[in-house]
């Protein structure tokens, strides 16, 4: 077992092969060797873990993500690839974006590749077949555009 | 990677503005996969386009990511809805990143923007899918025969479905090693009626398999 403590002190006895999913926590484990000490988790608080380690139980026995994933498939392999499949893992996903969007750091500083994927092609799937419109409203995003950059975007939207 | 925004500042942004830049990159890339078999309807670059507009920052971020536009390069839909100054700017946006190139169903109106484009960036093209069921003109039809013949070290992904003649030309260049780098093919031919001696085997000189790198081949597959 391995012992983790989030960034709001909250500490977690993990099975060893669901903690190594996370690069981050492999080599550390490494580095230090055969240890009771707990590991700390500076930049992921225990809201944000508890869905980290959720998706990690369930995902402990999935095949390792490949390298070349994205280097040597067809485009079409790659668009396949670009789509959650399991209904587990929308459901997983269906959250508010805050914290969709705090899973994703969490998965980036931990370096868990399938999580920190799987939440990046959840949020794809917001833009996906949206208008401009629409993007700005589903992420509350203003548009900030000078009058000047306004006027080339428009442009862009002419048919020729 | 460390959390920057102080929790007046973050309360004040869009939640997604927290997500640093390479995760945005590969957000946006993620939301503009080209589904070949689709995309003639729903073209990825649209995506592109659509995200662009968004705001300041995610447009300044896809006008510096040349390996977005490159990947969603649809001649078709570039020829027929975008206006030529457009068109000229996502080709300059592609550089020279490797390129995608999906063609579906030459016009006689698109022949010259699609040939001339295939001339230009042959050298930069990774993947190559055409869909061209109809009748070429001759002067298409001699126009594709060129673009199948000319060898390319950088064509990795090859998908035709096209007339005999043209779908035959290619797969002659495949086994004359004229792609050396391909590793998926995938073939579906389209019968025009075509007599035997049309497609014959003009110089049936094959070097010996040098296909190293293929990984897939696929022939006569329905979509």
């Amino acid at each position: 077992m391995v012992i983790l403590i989030t960034s709001d002190n909250v500490k977690y006895v993990v099975e060893k092969d669901v903690a190594e999913l996370s690069v981050l926590v492999k080599n550390m484990l490494e580095d230090i060797g055969p240890s009771d000490e707990p590991i700390p988790l500076h930049n992921v608080t225990s809201t944000v873990f508890n869905k980290v380690l959720e998706y990690c139980i369930y995902h402990r026995n999935d095949p390792p993500p490949s390298d070349d994933d994205e280097g040597c498939a067809s485009p079409l392999h790659k668009y396949l690839a670009s789509h959650i499949c399991s209904e587990w893992d929308q459901r997983f996903f269906d959250v508010d974006q805050a914290l969709l969007f705090d899973i994703i750091l969490a998965a980036n500083y931990l370096d868990i590749k399938t999580l920190l994927d799987d939440a990046c092609k959840a949020v794809a799937h917001l833009i996906q077949g949206k208008s401009t419109e629409e993007i700005r409203g589903i992420f509350n995003i203003v548009n900030d555009f000078t009058p000047e950059e306004e006027a080339r975007v428009k442009k862009e939207n002419v048919s020729s | 990677m460390p959390f920057n925004f102080t929790k007046k500042q973050r309360s004040a942004r869009p939640p997604i503005s927290i997500l640093p830049t390479d995760i945005l990159y590969r957000i946006f890339g993620l939301s503009a996969k080209v589904d070949p078999h689709a995309d003639k309807d729903s073209p990825a670059l649209i995506a592109l386009r659509n995200v662009s507009h968004v705001c300041a920052r995610w447009r300044s971020l896809l006008l510096a990511a040349p390996s977005l536009w490159s990947q969603a390069l649809n001649l078709t839909y570039m020829k027929r809805s975008l206006s030529l100054e457009y068109r000229e700017e996502i080709v300059r946006r592609a550089g020279e990143a490797e390129m995608a190139v999906f063609i579906y169903e030459v016009g006689l109106e698109d022949g010259p923007f699609v040939f001339e484009f295939l001339t230009n960036h042959w050298h930069n093209i990774r993947s190559l899918y055409l869909y061209n069921s109809k009748y070429n003109s001759p002067e298409h039809d001699q126009m594709w025969l060129e673009v199948a013949q000319r060898p390319s070290n950088q064509l990795r992904n090859l998908w035709i479905y096209a007339s005999s003649r043209t779908t035959f030309t290619f797969l002659h260049s495949v086994a004359l090693s004229r792609f050396p780098g391909l590793e998926f093919l995938d073939i579906c031919e389209k019968n025009l009626d075509m007599k035997d001696e049309d497609i014959r085997v003009e110089n049936p000189d094959f070097p010996s398999a040098s296909l190293a790198g293929l990984k897939e081949i696929v022939f006569f597959s329905t979509y």
